[in-house]
This record gives structure tokens, C-alpha cells and sequence, in this order.
């Protein structure tokens, strides 16, 4: 008989790309971990939004963190490493962790995004994230000028 | 592909918490709209520390007319940029009256005629309590000729803490392993405290005089007026003490001023002389105080070095600097190095250092800082503000005017910044 810890769900991409992990494992994501205890007897656990691409990015880290072998200091470099992606992917990855409601892949990229996003100019933040800028010219002025702590 | 033009508000929510400084809080929210909404979800500004060293400038009021002093204009504090030059104001009514000082993680200390300490943030106008000044272990006596209202603008010298005193990230919750060291008063002695704490503790010490604290490695620095250098250990068994690590370097003298900051990894001390004279062009090579002739004995100093002081004064054409009564001259400092000599009494020794690398210091009553040369930041040079709080509080329009840059390479001194900037409790700081 085998026991809840040993169980393996299958986890299918929004592009049809089926991965195999560990409940125990998956539960991290508190988006499936529900569906579990809702008692979602499916086959396979769609997940509408992630592709198979971040799908396979999101179980290497729940895999690393689920592991009681690693240390602190091995996360963090582990973390180090795995955020060394293009920024694109970084935000790809914010939303699917936010859509699987996964808090600790959360923390780690969003960690990541705040530090490529140090010494940005208003500008360079609006381009990376594709931002209209809907200040009109006089707001701009006074949100500059409250908030002179920015403009060096 | 994602669009990232609809980022959920919760997800704004978290990166505005990962970021560190408050010039990456305040550009996030000048990106749009729903961006700046973040601060309203947030509910306040966090308290941040700030990438780029500002001075704050003194109170701008009037003591002598005190009836028309706009409440406005009071509870307003302006912030110099070293780049621009400009000045910004903020809306900060916690700091009127009081004297600020001690910048250090974004926080300043104030203490007022109230006799309450506190931390204040100016960014996110958040303050923390510490324990008042009466709870400070030695008093002065005290009775109905001298209360303590009297003292409370020089009773604190310093305070210098081991960490932010917020936790990182959770930036609501106090972090308890934050210490609290300062000088104080008649002696000048080392105290401490910890967050949540209801009084100040002493700290054993065999000499007197303090003049600065630094948190380096782990570990409480501090310096006494001789330039004795100590380390506070705070599990002995009797109660924190401190314990001499270094001598006093020869070169120096009891008047000059003492610093520790670290720099590039080192821990350094650094001694500021001045002079005390008034600026009469004609006759102030001879009126010359003790610490000149020191400095002629100095085998780095230059010996035309009074008059191209002078000349460098002259040049700023400041009226109200002519008739100041001190003006700083120049630093000396040294690298604390670990001494492995046999026989030897002490853990370090002093190294005199002639050159301070890319690093700029930054000196005064804020915490001592280094900070990487940039655009607006001059390399190998000293940037201090006027903290002889002990002169200033009685002097004819308050401290201020001893401000400026010292160069380590040409050993000149340019005062700067000085402006019309001038308070009896609370001159111009680094806010760093």
C-alpha cells in the first residue's frame, strides 16, 4: 500500500507536455496542493496557464526545495543560479509562480526582478515591462518633484 | 508571449517589497499610475536606507523671532543633492525642534527638550522609540537652577546601531538582534540598548571621552579623545565592557577630533584638526594654536600648508565664515592592522594610511561612512560636516560653517556646502 508521501501526480503543461512529480513535491504550489485535498481525481492536473517551458523551470526549483538534504547556504546558491535568466523569462516565471501560488518561487524571482530593475531610469522600467506611461505631463512633474529621493 | 502591462496588483505588491533603497521605491512608483498605487496598498513608504549620500541641511528658523515662525516652514527640512546641487524639500513636523543627527540605514536619531530619543525615518516618516534620555545611567545632578532641559542638545554625542532596525523585507517587524551604542553625557562614556528595551545600559569603560562608535565585523568599535581604540564585548560574565585593542598613534593629540569608519575592509582612524582662531588675514599665521605646531612636526604635512588653508578660506568669500571661530584644517588617518609581534601588549596596531583608494569618507555626526568615488563623489577625499557640538551649541549662529572636502592627495581643504546653513542644535549632516 503505498502512502500519501510516495504518491506521483501528473503535472500537464498549457501546451500538452506532461511531467511527472511527487505529490509531496507539488504540493509546495498551494494551487494544486487544493486541488489534492479537493480530492481531484483527474489523470492529469491541467495547468491552463504554464507552459511546458516554465513548467520544467518550476519543478527543477520545487524539487531543490523540497529536498531536506540541502542546506540554506545551497538554496541560496542554488537561487543564484537559477535566476540567471533572460528578464523576460524571470517575469514569465513571477507569473506562473503567482498563478500556482507558489510563495517561495515568488520571493525568488521577485527578488531577482527588483535587482535588475536597481538603477533602471523611469524610462528603462516602462520599456522592459511595456508600460504607456499615463501620467500627463503635469502629474509626471509633481510626482517627480515629491519624489526627488529617485532623480539623480 | 506575457504581457506585462497588466501585472496583478499583488505581484507589483511583492517586487515593491524586494526593493532596497528608496531611489528604486520612488522610480517604481513614478512608472504609471497603478504602479504608484502600490504606496496606498502599502499603506506607508517603507523605511529604507538611500543609495546616494544627501546632506540635510539645519532647521530653517529664526530663533529671534520666534511669534512669527511659520509652522509651515518649521516642520519642512530641506535635502541638498550632491550632484544637481539642488535642494528638495520634506514635510517632516517629527524633526522640529529637535536635534537630528546620526544618520545611519536611512534613520536619523533625534532627541528633543522633551527628553525622548527616537529613530526617525524621513522618507517614510516611521518612528521607533528608544529609551529616554533620564534612563541613561549617569546623570548630571540635577535641581531647580539645572534641569535636565537645559542639557538635553549635548547630552547624546553619538549612536551608532548594529544593523537596520527593521527586519529585511518584512520591513514592519523590529529586528530584535538590532544593538544600540552611544556616547554620552558629562564623560562622554559608551551605553547600549537593544529594541523593545525600557533603559540604557553602561558599558565598563577605563578611559573617558569617547568620541566614536563604528559597527565593523560583527563588533562594536569605538575611540576615546586620546585615540585609543577599544572593542565592547558583551558576554563577560560581569557586563559589557570594553577592551583596548590599540594604542594611541603618536601622531596625533587629544585636540583633534577622532573617527573609525571602515573602508575597503578596513577598520581606519582618522583625526581631524582644526583651528580655532578667527579670520583676521593679517596677523593669523602667528596666532597659531597648539594643534598647528603638531602639524608642523608632521613629517607628511606640507610646511606651506597654513597659508594655503587660508588662501582656500579666503576664496569662498563667505561673511559669515570670516567670523566663525573654527574651521577644520586637515585629517590624518590610520589603517588598524592585526599585530602579530611578539611582546607586544595590544591586538592591533596603527598604520598611517596616505591615501583612501576610489573610497570617500564621509564624517561629521552621522555614522562614519565609506562611499565608492562616483560622478558626484570625489575619490581619495574626506567630506565633513560640522559636528563640535560642544562650540556650536554656544556659538553666535550655531554650527555649520565648518563643512567641506579634504583632499588626501594635494592635503587641501575647501570649504563647501556651507551656505547660510547654520543651527545652534542641529547644523547640516550626511544623510547617508
Amino acid at each position: 500500500m503505498s502512502s500519501p508521501e510516495e504518491k506521483t501526480l501528473i503535472l500537464k503543461s498549457s501546451d500538452n507536455e506532461e511531467f511527472l512529480v511527487k505529490e509531496s513535491v507539488a504540493v509546495q504550489c498551494i494551487t494544486i496542493k487544493n486541488l489534492v485535498e479537493d480530492g481531484c481525481d483527474l489523470d492529469a492536473i491541467p495547468l491552463l496557464n504554464v507552459d511546458s517551458k516554465n513548467l520544467a523551470w518550476i519543478i527543477e526549483f520545487m524539487e531543490k526545495y523540497a529536498d531536506s538534504t540541502s542546506t540554506d547556504a545551497e538554496k541560496k546558491d542554488f537561487d543564484t543560479e537559477f535566476v540567471k535568466k533572460p528578464f523576460n523569462d524571470v517575469l514569465g516565471l513571477i507569473l506562473a509562480a503567482n498563478y500556482l501560488n507558489f510563495p517561495a518561487l515568488m520571493d525568488v524571482m521577485c527578488d531577482a526582478c527588483a535587482n535588475e530593475m536597481k538603477l533602471w531610469s523611469v524610462e528603462q522600467v516602462r520599456e522592459k515591462f511595456h508600460i504607456q506611461n499615463d501620467y500627463t505631463e503635469e502629474e509626471e512633474k509633481a510626482v517627480r518633484a515629491e519624489n526627488f529621493w529617485a532623480f539623480e | 508571449m506575457a504581457d506585462w502591462t497588466d501585472l496583478p496588483m499583488d505581484i507589483l505588491v511583492v517586487i515593491a517589497q524586494c526593493l532596497t533603497v528608496i531611489e528604486d521605491f520612488t522610480s517604481f512608483t513614478a512608472v504609471c499610475k497603478s504602479w504608484q498605487s502600490v504606496t496606498s496598498i502599502l499603506k506607508k513608504k517603507p523605511s529604507l536606507p538611500t543609495r546616494y549620500p544627501r546632506i540635510m541641511l539645519a532647521e530653517k528658523i529664526d530663533t529671534e523671532d520666534q511669534q512669527n515662525r511659520d509652522d509651515q516652514d518649521a516642520s519642512i527640512r530641506c535635502f541638498l543633492n550632491l550632484l544637481t546641487s539642488k535642494t528638495y524639500q520634506l514635510q517632516l513636523p517629527e524633526a522640529r525642534g529637535r536635534k537630528c543627527t546620526g544618520a545611519h540605514y536611512g534613520w536619523l536619531w533625534t532627541i528633543g527638550i522633551d527628553l525622548q530619543i527616537n529613530l526617525l525615518h524621513p522618507f517614510s516618516r516611521q518612528q521607533i522609540c528608544l529609551p529616554p534620555m533620564l534612563t541613561l545611567p549617569d546623570q548630571y545632578v540635577y535641581d531647580e537652577r539645572f534641569m535636565p532641559q537645559e542639557v538635553w542638545g549635548v547630552f547624546v554625542a553619538k549612536i551608532v546601531m548594529s544593523s537596520n532596525p527593521l527586519k529585511d523585507k518584512c520591513l514592519h517587524d523590529y529586528n530584535e538582534d538590532c544593538t544600540i551604542v552611544a556616547i554620552y553625557g558629562e564623560y562622554a562614556i559608551l551605553v547600549f540598548t537593544k529594541l523593545g528595551d525600557t533603559v540604557w545600559t553602561n558599558i565598563s569603560v577605563q578611559s573617558r571621552v569617547y568620541q566614536d562608535i563604528i559597527f565593523y565585523n560583527g563588533k562594536f568599535y569605538a575611540v576615546d579623545v586620546h585615540g585609543v581604540v577599544v572593542v565592547c564585548d558583551f558576554d563577560d560574565a560581569n557586563g559589557p565592557k570594553a577592551i583596548v585593542i590599540a594604542p594611541a598613534p603618536i601622531e596625533t593629540n587629544d585636540t583633534y577630533q577622532k573617527y573609525l569608519v571602515e573602508s575597503s575592509g578596513h577598520l581606519l582612524l582618522v583625526a581631524r584638526f582644526r583651528k580655532g582662531i578667527s579670520l583676521n588675514f593679517d596677523d593669523d599665521v602667528d596666532d597659531e594654536e597648539e594643534g598647528d605646531d603638531n602639524e608642523e612636526d608632521m613629517g607628511d604635512v606640507d610646511g606651506n600648508v597654513n597659508v594655503d588653508e587660508v588662501e582656500d578660506v579666503k576664496d569662498c568669500g563667505n561673511e559669515e565664515e570670516k567670523e566663525a571661530g573654527y574651521y577644520t584644517t586637515g585629517f590624518f588617518v590610520w589603517r588598524l592592522d592585526e599585530c602579530h609581534e611578539e611582546g607586544s601588549n595590544y591586538a592591533y596596531r596603527l598604520t598611517q594610511v596616505t591615501s583612501l583608494g576610489d573610497q570617500a569618507l564621509f564624517l561629521g555626526s552621522n555614522v562614519s561612512t565609506s562611499v565608492a568615488s562616483s560622478e558626484s563623489i570625489k575619490p581619495n577625499c574626506i567630506y565633513f560636516t560640522d559636528d563640535n557640538y560642544e562650540l556650536y551649541f554656544e556659538e553666535p549662529g550655531g554650527g555649520g560653517h565648518d563643512t567641506g572636502i579634504f583632499n588626501m592627495e594635494d592635503k587641501t581643504t575647501q570649504l563647501n556646502y556651507a551656505g547660510e546653513s547654520r543651527s545652534n542644535i542641529s547644523p547640516p549632516l550626511w544623510y547617508i
